[in-house]
């Protein structure tokens, strides 16, 4: 019933928009900065890096109206401010659109070519977000739309996605915070990762990633031998972390209404179990001076 | 003195001794009462004047202020769904509908359990960016994106209170639209 009624939505939606003049304006844009900042709502932000020293900006305009007039008198009213200052540019769109009868339909795309060593800033709503690969420092806050990162090795990344999912390759020197959305990782390396309301999964952890999860999953599916440290705390959900290297690990797992499973391959050193607290101290081969430490409440823990 | 105050005190006697004709009290009571009639039709009528004057205004404020606030001359600030289309309109109401029933359930359910707190603070907060998208769909002229946004909004709410139903094993009624 409820997939039933979300089709007949976008159906009235798409047959509200049906048979209309679109109108469409282009602005081109070249730079030479260190930070590039781009504020933005009702369209896609796609960013890709190249081996030269400008920033090159194409920002597509489109309107959609019932009425051609009404449409090219829209398009006027959005307008892609730029205030270079210091290094910097910043880049806002600026919509004026009024109040109409029926429904806007109208999109503003950027399209952006910089230098990898760029410093980006980008606000985005309403639209997805696609990063390639940013070695300058990021600060990304994507709200109803995904967000794409090829790979953000920047020294100092922040990454905010809400209503959206989190999808990417790399991420490393990162704080991201993700809500309402699953992210799905190849590699984390020095992250501080909140997840709530969706699933968290990572092909590989590295270096110290610190992880706060509520209300959805944790997976691994690679502990690679570089993590020195991995701190998890979560709050109704599961925890899985697969292929742990079992050599050089003290793993300490504490909760309470949770359940906790491990492999064989670790010896237990301390345990215990309250009611409804428990806790685990278990150590690999060898001496343990890497950590992974797992706190859990209402909810399960799994680590093989 | 008047010649008829002559006449008068000339021949008193002969007054003293006649009787007014027959009926004449009553014609002088029926007299009197007409008079105040008269008198309370004419307050009557003022009021009647001051009350028609007035429904005239007030019909020509409603009409005429209206006009003022045409949506290009006052920010409402927000627009539900339901003033988009008819058809939304039924949308949000089937959501609204079901939300009521998850909310009645939950409040069955202990306040106390952390997961049931958690989960309604969430719901609080995304009823919250609800009406935040009630105001973006007014800013930005009714835009199809915040419309998806609001849809996904209350699928959001639906599904949190699913899932606690189906952990807390509580059953939402089950009607239907």
């Amino acid at each position: 019933m409820k997939t039933r009624i979300i089709m007949l939505a976008a159906f009235l939606l798409g047959s509200a928009f049906g048979a209309q003049a679109q109108s469409e304006r282009t602005v081109e844009k070249s730079f030479v900065a260190t930070t590039l900042s781009i504020s933005n709502s009702f369209g896609d932000v796609n960013i890709t890096t190249h081996g030269g020293s400008k920033i090159e900006m194409t920002v597509v305009i489109t309107v959609n109206n019932e009425k051609p007039s009404e449409a090219a008198k829209q398009l006027d009213d959005i307008n892609i401010s730029v205030k270079e200052s210091g290094g910097r540019v910043d880049v806002v769109t600026k919509n004026e659109i009024k109040q109409t009868k029926g429904c806007n339909s109208f999109r503003i795309n950027y399209t952006v070519k910089m230098p990898e060593s760029t410093n980006l800033i980008v606000k985005n709503s309403f639209g997805n977000t696609t990063i390639a690969s940013v070695k300058g420092s990021l600060d990304v806050k994507q709200q109803h739309g995904d967000c794409y990162i090829g790979s953000a090795t920047g020294q100092n990344n922040k990454i905010q996605v809400q209503f959206g999912r989190l999808n990417g390759a790399l991420i490393t020197n990162a704080d991201v915070d993700v809500q309402h959305g699953n992210s799905t990782l190849s590699k984390l390396k020095n992250v501080s990762f909140k997840q709530q309301f969706g699933t968290l999964k990572v092909t590989e952890i590295e270096g110290e990633v610190r992880v706060n999860t509520s209300h959805g999953a944790f997976k691994v599916e690679n502990v690679l031998p570089g993590l020195n440290l991995l701190n998890v705390t979560s709050q109704f959900g599961a925890v899985e972390l697969a292929n742990v290297p079992k050599d050089g690990y003290r793993i300490d797992l504490d909760g309470s209404f949770s359940t906790f499973k491990y492999s064989s391959a670790f010896t237990v050193i301390e345990s215990e179990k309250d009611f409804n607290d428990e806790s685990y101290s278990l150590q690999g081969k060898g001496v343990g001076e890497k950590l992974i430490k797992i706190n859990a409440s209402h909810g399960s823990v799994k680590v093989y | 003195m008047s010649d008829l105050e002559k006449y008068i005190n000339r021949n008193r006697e002969a007054f003293d001794g006649a009787n007014p004709p027959e009926g004449h009290q009553e014609r002088f009571l029926r007299k009197l009462e007409k008079n105040e009639q008269k008198e309370h039709h004419s307050t009557v009528t003022f009021w009647r004047v001051v009350a028609a004057v007035a429904v005239i205004v007030v019909a020509a404020a409603s009409l005429i202020i209206p006009r003022f606030n045409h949506p290009d001359d006052v920010h409402y600030g927000s627009i539900s769904l339901g003033e988009v289309s008819r058809e939304l309109g039924d949308v949000e109401f089937y959501y609204d509908s079901e939300l009521a029933k998850g909310y009645a359930a939950l409040a069955t359910l202990s306040a106390n359990d952390p997961e049931v707190k958690s989960a309604l603070e969430e719901l609080e907060n995304l009823g919250k960016e609800y009406n935040s998208l009630e105001k973006q769909l007014y800013e930005s002229g009714r835009h199809e994106a915040v419309i998806t946004a609001m849809i996904e909004n209350f699928r959001l709410r639906l599904e949190l209170i699913e899932a606690l139903e189906q952990k807390k094993n509580f059953t939402l009624q089950n009607d239907s639209i």
